[in-house]
């Protein structure tokens, strides 16, 4: 296993006010993810879910509550940063946003070659090759971000996460900030790198459709739990959990509207009792309002559908 | 280089303040540099005694008139203007280099560091900076010297808030996360990403204090706590012609004219390079 | 019958220092009272700046009215006085916005807001109403659109509201003034998909309980397919393809049209693989000679690089911009 985590948990504290009490808010309550040298894990859930918070923990950018992260075998959940440093070089991340994520201040060529100068490599020559990499041209070398179009950017930020060969990539809504014309040629390039290098994704979307297309496997998130997980054709294309089918049903298809689910996500500062689902779903019964929320057990953490 | 510096000319000359405030520095950076040699009276500068012309109004000879003992104002305002400056330069130089690396630390570490920084901060905050000044000099002993340092000193806070909020917006960019995941030190991600990218703000500051230190100056100078006599300062000139008003009005409106000059003259441009340097007038 | 909205030749620019962006190229629009009708196109195709110049929202300077006409019940707006204007505002044309957040004051409850807004709507028709009756028609307005509890709703917050109940306010808002046409302008493109389709879903029954014509503003050509009847797409300031939407989604006439749906990954068929369009948005102060999507395009002639193609109908109820496109 290239990344296994286990009962990953960040919960918050929020300070006591003169109007509120302090409170205690799960982003991420009990997450286990594994994905294979070379696989592609797709993790998809409204906002608010935890799994951008789940990027970051895994990445060691934000201190865990509990749990402990295994990369390349190696225990990391309690490495000092500066242990941490060489780590960063095989597990890269790439931002929603290619506007925030890149210096307004630094040229291509200075963004591409930074974590090369920072790990002590000589970035000549590499930097044009890796822009070659992700289909620009060596015209862009001297370009600033406020030039580049909002794919080009994006394509930038892949070229500063190849530069030091990962061997995971977590992608954090890589191309929610694009037009679909562009979006698919960001995919094909992604899905192209994949390939030749090797690389193993962790996909976060909202795009169901998009993680169809890019990943293998999936897993879905819902008030900081995977609520169901497995192959992406079994849970996109046979949803067990009533959340991931509200989720599919949702969408808007071309052709037909879609089918509308009652309510919105919760508040993670007062989750309800019982499945964290339930107000909210049609086939709830007595244990799933008051019981303890179900474990992931067989792929989808549902008392009913197990 | 070419376009932005174009650019920056462009979204200046929409606004007619800039353009003022730019005439303005300039024509005063300009007498301070050039002074000593166009002024028509260049042993006035020293000091000494002309009672002979004492108290002259403008004229030919002397287009601001003559001072109470008799020498030539307009030369002692250019002169004047250096020492403006220079105080003013040197004392918003000294403050920026003492409160931004203090602020950009307290908004990058953030935890204790950030708490023991911003109360001493806020406890200079919390006198007014002229009053503490005027205090200063008094245990330190008027002179010019004294009162640069004793602004300094009321003056290095403000740069410490305003880094200290920079440095707290840039250290949530997505940028500086993808630092991190590139393996950055934290002295890299500050000296790198965050410094250059908290300048805008602090130039335009930087400009805007020029004025108020110009002004701070005059003001003790003023009160006899800053230049004394015969070292031609504007604030100590005007505490002099103070006495002479009205009748000889000349005296103290050339001083005070420019210090209105050149405090407006900075703050305009601190303005315009507002403009400028705001990234998002950059589309155009 | 006249037409409720009729765009003729709108040209729009916006000057800056890098030169003029002609923004909107010539646009010609109508619409019918009671017509739904979805504008589809990615960013920067000028979408939003035509939403906006109904209302004439379009800050100016930079923008600037190069010619064309819009007329709105017969009127011409962009002749109109500020009062007229005002009337106008809210009133005939209510439009909602993406990020229902920014659009709330935070610092005003909900029904400080909606009186407001219903009051000034008021003063704008010359009625007066006491505040506990425009209160009274707050809580009316928040039932329509789905909101129940409303005494509690109205003395809230905005931070204390869920993304998809500031859209509902706001769509509650927008219909205080008894509005003919409603402009959303990417109206659940901030929202959670579950929610977005409760959004769409209410979009979609006040349209047709208070016969609204609707102008929808998306990105998304499954959000515009979901709530309008009639689409047209919008590339680089241009009008490319206006048609039925049934019609466009089955056979889309203009091959940038063709290009958006192939790109587009559809859940249901994770074996077509979706394809991008090669190259990107041209820049709009420099746009390419005759048609503006020559450069991207696999079908372009010579005649493409030297006439811009006009909006002509290649199919009885259909109109295409495309020297090629076949009936």
């Amino acid at each position: 296993m290239l990344l296994h985590a286990t009962g990953l948990e960040k919960t918050y504290a929020t300070r006591a006010t003169a109007f509120r009490r302090a409170s205690r808010v799960a982003a991420v309550a009990g997450v286990d993810i594994s994905l294979a040298e070379g696989g592609a894990l797709g993790l998809v859930g409204e906002s608010g879910c935890g799994k951008s918070t789940l990027a970051r923990l895994l990445l060691r950018l934000i201190p865990l509550s509990a749990g402990r992260i295994l990369f390349e075998g190696r225990d990391i959940t309690a490495l000092p940063e500066a242990a941490l440093r060489p780590l960063r070089a095989r597990m890269q991340l790439i931002h929603q946003n290619p506007s925030a994520a890149l210096d307004p201040r630094l040229s291509v060529a200075e963004v591409v070659a930074e974590p090369l100068r920072i790990h002590g490599h000589d970035p000549r020559g590499r930097v044009a090759s890796l822009l070659a990499e992700v289909g620009l041209p060596g015209d862009f070398l001297h370009r600033y971000p406020h030039e580049l179009s909002g794919g080009q950017k994006q394509r930038v930020c892949i070229a500063r996460a190849l530069a030091l060969a990962p061997r995971l990539l977590i992608l954090d809504e890589p191309t929610s900030a694009l037009d679909v014309s562009v979006q698919a040629q960001v995919l094909e390039l992604l899905a192209g790198l994949r390939a030749q290098r090797g690389l193993a994704f962790l996909f976060i979307s909202h795009n169901l459709a998009v993680v169809r297309q890019v990943c293998e496997q999936v897993a879905v998130m819902y008030l900081g739990r995977v609520v169901e997980q497995g192959p992406v054709d079994a849970v996109l294309g046979n949803p067990r959990h009533p959340y991931t089918q509200a989720l599919l049903a949702s969408v808007p298809r071309l052709g037909a509207a879609g089918v509308v689910v009652v309510g919105e996500a919760p508040n993670p500062a007062a989750p309800p009792p019982g499945c964290p689902f339930h107000p909210r779903c049609a086939t709830a019964q007595e244990a799933c309002r008051n019981g303890p929320p179900p474990a992931l057990r067989n792929g989808v953490a549902c008392h009913l559908a197990q | 280089m070419g376009r932005k510096f174009r650019l920056a000319l462009w979204l200046l000359s929409r606004s007619f303040a800039s353009m003022l405030g730019i005439a303005l520095v300039v024509s005063i950076v300009t007498l301070a540099l050039i002074g000593p040699w166009i002024v028509p009276y260049p042993d006035h500068v020293a000091g000494g005694i002309d009672l002979a012309n004492k108290l002259q109004p403008p004229s030919a000879a002397h287009w601001f008139g003559t001072d109470e003992v008799g020498l030539d104002i307009l030369t002692r305002v250019i002169i004047g203007a250096r020492v403006s400056l220079l105080v003013g330069v040197a004392i918003t130089l000294s403050a920026a280099a003492i409160g931004v690396p203090l602020g950009i630390l307290a908004g990058l570490l953030g935890g204790p560091v950030r708490e023991a920084i911003m109360r001493l901060t806020d406890l200079f905050l919390s006198v007014p900076g002229l009053v503490l000044a005027i205090a200063l000099v008094a245990a330190l002993g008027a002179g010019i010297v004294n009162a640069m340092i004793a602004l300094i000193l009321v003056w290095w806070p403000g740069y410490v808030r305003l880094a200290e909020s920079k440095a707290l917006s840039i250290r949530s960019e997505p940028y500086i996360e993808a630092a991190r995941v590139a393996g950055a030190s934290t002295a890299r991600i500050l000296w790198r990403h965050v410094l250059p990218n908290s300048l805008s703000p602090l130039i335009v500051k930087m400009s805007m204090d020029i004025g108020q230190a110009i002004l701070a100056v005059a003001s003790l100078g003023f009160l006899g706590l800053g230049a004394r006599p015969p070292t031609p300062e504007w604030g100590a000139m005007i505490s002099i012609a103070r006495g002479y008003l009205p009748e000889w009005w000349w005296y103290a409106i050339f001083p005070g004219a420019f210090i209105y000059a050149a405090v407006l003259g900075f703050n305009l441009l601190g303005d315009g390079l507002r403009d400028i340097l705001d990234p998002k007038s950059n589309r155009g | 019958m006249t037409p409720l909205l009729a765009i003729q030749d709108y040209r729009l620019a916006f000057d800056g220092f890098d030169g003029t962006a002609h923004v909107l190229d010539g646009i010609d629009l109508q619409l019918r009272a009671g017509d739904t009708l979805g504008v589809v196109g990615e960013s920067g195709c000028g979408k939003s700046v035509l939403a906006r110049s109904l209302l004439r929202l379009n800050p100016s300077p930079p923008a600037r009215v190069v010619s064309g006409q819009i007329r709105f019940e017969a009127e011409d707006v962009l002749a109109m006085p500020p009062a007229r204007l005002r009337a106008l505002r809210g009133r005939r044309i209510a439009m909602i916005f993406q990020d229902p957040a920014s659009h709330l004051n935070p610092l005003l409850s909900i029904g400080t807001q909606m009186e407001d807004a219903i009051r000034g709507q008021d003063s704008a028709t010359g009625r007066s109403r006491p505040r506990h009756a425009a209160r009274a028609h707050a809580a009316a307005l928040l039932s329509a659109v789905g909101l129940g509890d409303a005494p509690r709703l109205l003395a809230s917050h905005p931070h204390q509201l869920s993304g998809g109940m500031r859209q509902r306010v706001l769509i509650a808002m927008a219909l205080a003034g008894d509005p003919a046409l409603l402009v959303a302008d990417e109206p659940t493109t901030a929202l959670d998909v579950t929610v977005q389709a409760q959004v769409l879903a209410l979009i979609a029954e006040l349209v047709r309980a208070r016969g609204l014509t609707l102008m929808l503003i998306s990105h998304d050509l499954g959000v515009i397919a979901a709530a309008c009847a009639r689409t047209v797409v919008m590339y680089a300031g241009n009008i490319v393809e206006d048609a039925p939407t049934a019609a466009l989604l089955a056979r889309p006439l203009h091959p940038y049209t063709k290009g958006l749906l192939a790109a587009v990954p559809e859940l249901d068929r994770p074996d077509i693989r979706p394809r991008g369009i090669p190259g990107g948005i041209p820049s709009l102060r420099a746009p390419p000679p005759g048609c503006r999507f020559h450069p991207r395009c696999d079908r372009a002639t010579a005649l493409c690089a030297a006439e811009k193609p006009a909006l002509r109908e290649a199919i009885p109820g259909r109109t295409v911009a495309c020297h090629h496109a076949e009936a």
